[in-house]
């Protein structure tokens, strides 16, 4: 796995701008400012950003609820994003999709989805697509410990290693099914094993290691590629955040302060920092800068978002059919 | 007497029955720890423990599906969907199984449980967590749906929808949760099929469900300033309907608006629409108006989701297009 | 965006349309079958006039004011029954006619013989207290209304009705074939009536608190006798018609008067009134206008009057008019002037009546 010095940096920066965008995010929806529901990806940057740095524009993916990081990481911009948080006109759905369903099919974003493992037949289906118009395109699928236990991850693994297709299922497994902890939802802990009943490859990586990430998802990928059938990655990480902005106390009902802690000491974007600061890629004036240059491109994308306009009524009717 | 919320309400009604009947228990998502998602199920879990109180995996067709199983065997299951949106998730087994299962056996087999469910958009939730598709479940024979509009009739339809022996489809809603009502302290039925009126008037009538109620009453005042009176009248159950009070309304009158949050298409405003047409035309003196959502997904977007929501607002203009006919 | 229009939009509501052919919401329809009322006399007042309820339920007051039988101008009977009543000098008018459409033949003649005369059998009504019916007491609390509302002036000329005579005579036979009705003296007064009143629009007005409304089209009524009450029907737009289609409509309106079948909107619309008891000996009479109307004419009998001209007697036919006006808005002089307009235009017939 050889990444270049500026591999490395994209790969810093794209977590910066996800940890960047949901604090804006954070901030802005504990004023009132933005509306709906928001589930923020702090503290899992780094399996987005290391899975999606192998694909190209023309892969695929599915996202979740707790979508913003894997589609910053797979390319969309986040004054797009941000216009669609606040329900403008100009978001990627045109203010009518909202955070859980932010999609841009044209640079294989499939959809955020708010059905906890609603994604995955759907990636199932561009795999099946890919293989069918014989493009070498792969399709990446988002899904989290709680969608593991849903018809639609049986169906859809048991489907897709069937028919040997071009899909990489990876699993964040951050611990929780909003209040209900793994333990209590599943009777075992690597949901890697799963793999097994499906015949494909299982892989359990620390989704707090954005290399380690980059590495496991990147042979997988390859292997899709490759026309050699779905693998499944689970990456183990940890939401700092409530399930959702409001969850009270940022989830306290089900889970100690304490386990937040220890987690948030294994923050993924200081870990990398320290590894290239260590590995001379990167200086903490450069580091400063970095962070600078990307909490203006926010505060430009909250701006773009602020003088956009809301839809006009009539726009309700828009898009129910083609 | 003493308010308390809709949320209180049904929480009471769940305690008073896991108190006095051990075949009940609760099921679905969140509702253990957290309390559910509306904290409806708040304290429970602490007075009755893990067993009775089942904080599920999001497994809908699995646990929807052990409901119909434990209610055939013996039980009494309350089951929490977290929003009607994803009762798709469980479809085979709420309208191939849990409604059909006593016709099919001719009568060998029984699933009196209940399946709680809330509809409404409002929250900005979006399409996939915001709609109303109850009339779908008023469209399965063999389910029983109930839709209360006031913490009183939700705790007395709570207790009915347990002693039942079919399947209840209990349909509550987002925005009336945290609404007040007074409820009496001690246990107390409301029966099914029967519409509580709860407005009388003379020349307009409004059946409206759930959250409509509360909304077509608070337009009734103004109107009645002008020497206008419409009748509220709340079905309170789908299905079973009363038919019956809705028809003697509407002959009273002879003037119908029909609300329900829900799709206009196909909706449940349609089906009383269309029992009017068939069996009070020579009354009507006037056309019957529809009101509900238009026909699209909910939106995001605040104001355009403020538009699709059958508000206040909404039911007035009903009531000022009925004016012509008065 | 208003309430409304969101409706409109989201809904693409035609809520208020009336598709064509329906007349009555269900209910009004229902109950317009059970009480045998045609719909189509019925004015509605719901969107696009479809009728409601409402309107069937005034339309039944309205009805019963306006039923009861029709004492036209004219009495039809045979000659030979006109001949023996004139001999036993019994009124034709207290005769029950047998024939068709209530003619009069001689052997109602020769029963109301045999009967004792009329006014001996209503002694019974003496002593009696009655109750008004429905029409009655519309009629007295619009003439109440009338006399205490509008201060009343009259006027009177004497109109020479020669010429107007020798025309109807001309014309008669070929306006019966042409117009299949017979044309009437009151056809062409009413023609001459409208044509003066656009001279005089103060005469088609109406006072409505502080200010003068001038009603927009000349609808002269006449006023036809029955016996519940007098009954006034209007001929819309007089002015503008011609002499057959007067004719034609006055003998319609006056028919349907006859059998209970006007339309309120019929009576409604009239803005001034003209009222006849030339069939009787009253040489001028004064009337009580007809509200909110301002203006109404009297007609007299026409009667022979001698006349000196040049050293000769001569025989003209004189028919008194006699003009009420609301002094509210009309002076002696306007009214003088209209009455002045109208006598010289009834004594010109032929210019008058080429006017169209």
């Amino acid at each position: 796995m050889n990444l270049s010095h500026d591999q490395k940096i994209d790969l810093y920066k794209k977590m910066v701008t996800i940890r960047l965008f949901e604090e804006k995010i954070r901030d802005l929806y504990a004023r009132g400012l933005v509306p709906g529901l928001a589930h923020l990806y702090i503290g899992e940057e780094a399996v987005a950003t290391g899975i999606c740095a192998n694909l190209r524009k023309e892969d695929y993916i599915t996202s979740t609820h707790r979508g913003h990081g894997h589609v910053i990481a797979k390319g969309a911009e986040i004054k797009y994003m941000m216009a669609e948080l606040f329900g403008k006109k100009t978001g990627y759905c045109k203010g009518k999709g909202g955070s859980m369903h932010i999609a841009d099919v044209d640079i294989g974003i499939l959809g955020a989805n708010g059905i906890a493992g609603g994604g995955i037949p759907i990636a199932v289906g561009a795999a099946l697509s890919s293989k069918m118009r014989r493009t070498d395109q792969v399709t990446v699928c988002f899904f989290g410990d709680g969608a593991s236990n849903n018809g639609t991850f049986h169906e859809g693994l048991n489907f897709a290693s069937v028919h040997r297709l071009p899909v990489v299922f990876i699993c964040e497994n951050n611990l929780y099914g909003i209040s209900v902890s793994q333990k209590q939802h599943q009777a075992i802990q690597d949901i890697s094993i799963r793999s097994v009943a499906y015949n494909m490859p299982g892989i359990t990586v620390d989704g707090n290691d954005v290399l380690a990430v980059y590495e496991a998802s990147g042979k997988a990928i390859q292997r899709a590629r490759a026309g050699e059938g779905p693998t499944l990655v689970e990456c183990k990480t940890y939401r700092w955040r409530g399930h959702h902005e409001g969850d009270p106390n940022q989830g306290r009902r089900y889970r100690t302060m304490e386990e937040v802690q220890e987690w948030v000491n294994k923050c993924p974007i200081k870990r990398f920092e320290e590894k290239l600061v260590g590995e001379k890629v990167l200086s903490k004036v450069k580091i400063k800068k970095i962070w600078e240059e990307i909490e203006k491109e926010i505060e430009e994308a909250v701006e773009f978002a602020n003088q956009s306009h809301f839809p006009d009524p009539q726009d309700i009717y828009e898009d129910v059919y083609a | 007497m003493r308010e308390i919320t809709y949320a209180q309400a049904i929480n009471e009604a769940l305690l008073e029955n896991l108190e006095r009947d051990e075949r009940v228990f609760l099921m679905g998502e969140d509702i253990g720890k957290y309390g559910g998602i509306f904290q409806v199920t708040a304290g429970l879990l602490d007075k009755f423990g893990p067993e009775r109180v089942i904080d599920t995996p999001i497994s809908e067709s699995a646990f929807v599906g052990a409901a119909i199983g434990a209610a055939m065997t013996g039980m009494r299951p309350v089951v929490e969907v977290m929003f009607i949106d994803f009762t798709t998730c469980a479809m085979d087994m709420i309208v191939n199984q849990m409604a059909k299962i006593h016709y099919m056996f001719g009568g060998r087999g029984k699933v009196p449980m209940v399946l709680r469910i809330n509809i409404g958009a409002g929250r900005g939730a979006a399409a996939q967590h915001s709609q109303s598709f109850h009339a779908f479940f008023m469209h399965i024979p063999g389910l029983i749906v109930v839709s209360p509009s006031t913490p009183y009739d939700a705790k007395g339809l709570m207790n009915t929808a347990i002693l039942d022996e079919n399947p209840v489809i209990f349909v509550e809603h987002k925005k009336l949760y945290a609404t007040k009502g007074s409820v009496p302290e001690e246990y107390y039925t409301l029966p099914f099929g029967k519409a509580d009126i709860k407005r009388p008037g003379r020349d307009i009538t409004i059946v409206a469900t759930n959250a409509m109620v509360g909304r077509s009453l608070n337009v009734c005042e103004e109107f009645s300033k002008e020497g206008i009176e419409i009748e509220v009248v709340d079905p309170r159950t789908l299905q079973p309907l009363d038919k019956e009070s809705i028809l003697e309304s509407v002959k009273k009158t002879g003037r119908l608006i029909v609300a329900d949050e829900g799709p206009v298409t196909c909706g449940v405003t349609s089906e009383i629409s269309a029992m009017i047409a068939e069996e009070a035309i020579q009354y009507l003196q006037a056309p019957v108006l529809r009101v509900g959502s238009p026909d699209t997904p909910v939106p995001f977007s605040p104001p355009l989701e403020k538009i699709y929501i059958p508000d206040e607002e909404d039911v007035r203009e009903a009531v000022h297009k009925m004016k012509e006919y008065l | 965006m208003t309430g409304v229009e969101k409706l409109e939009m989201l809904r693409g509501s035609n809520f208020s349309e009336k598709p064509e052919g329906i007349k009555a919401v269900p209910a009004a329809s229902r109950m317009a079958k059970e009480e045998g009322i045609d719909l189509s006399l019925v004015k509605g007042s719901g969107p696009n006039g479809i009728i409601l309820v409402k309107d069937i339920e005034n339309f039944k007051v309205s009805q019963g004011a306006i039923e009861g039988t029709l004492r036209t101008e004219e009495i039809r009977a045979s000659t030979l029954a006109k001949k023996l009543a004139e001999k036993r000098s019994i009124p034709l008018e207290t005769i029950q006619g047998s024939g068709t459409r209530g003619r009069i033949m001689m052997s109602d003649v020769i029963k109301a013989m045999e009967k004792p005369l009329p006014m001996m059998e209503e002694r019974g009504i003496f002593g009696q207290t009655i109750p008004m019916t429905q029409m009655r007491k519309v009629i007295a609390k619009r003439m109440v209304q009338s006399a205490f509302t509008s201060p009343h002036i009259y006027f009177f000329t004497d109109v020479e009705m020669d010429g107007l005579i020798q025309l109807r005579e001309k014309i008669l036979e070929h306006f019966e074939k042409e117009f299949k009705v017979r044309i009437s003296v009151n056809d062409f007064l009413i023609k001459a009536v409208a044509l003066t009143i656009r001279e005089f629009p103060m005469l088609n007005a109406m006072v409505k608190g502080e200010e003068i409304y001038v009603m927009p089209d000349i609808n002269v009524g006449l006023a036809v006798a029955m016996e519940e009450g007098l009954i006034v029907p209007a001929i819309p737009q007089a002015d503008r018609l011609g002499l057959g289609r007067i004719a034609q409509m006055r003998a319609d309106l006056i028919n349907r008067a006859r059998a209970g079948k006007l339309k309120l909107e019929e009576i409604e619309r009239g803005t001034f009134t003209v009222s006849s008891l030339a069939q009787f000996d009253i040489t001028f009479f004064t009337a009580l206008l007809n509200p909110p109307q301002s203006g109404i004419l009297t007609i007299g009998k026409t009667c022979d009057h001698l006349f000196l001209k040049d050293d000769q007697v001569v025989v003209k036919k004189i028919g008194r008019f006699g003009l009420s006006v609301d002094h509210r808005i009309i002076d002696g002089t306007v009214a003088a002037a209209f009455l002045q307009s109208l006598k010289k235009r009834l004594e010109d017939p032929t210019f008058t009546f080429m006017h169209l």
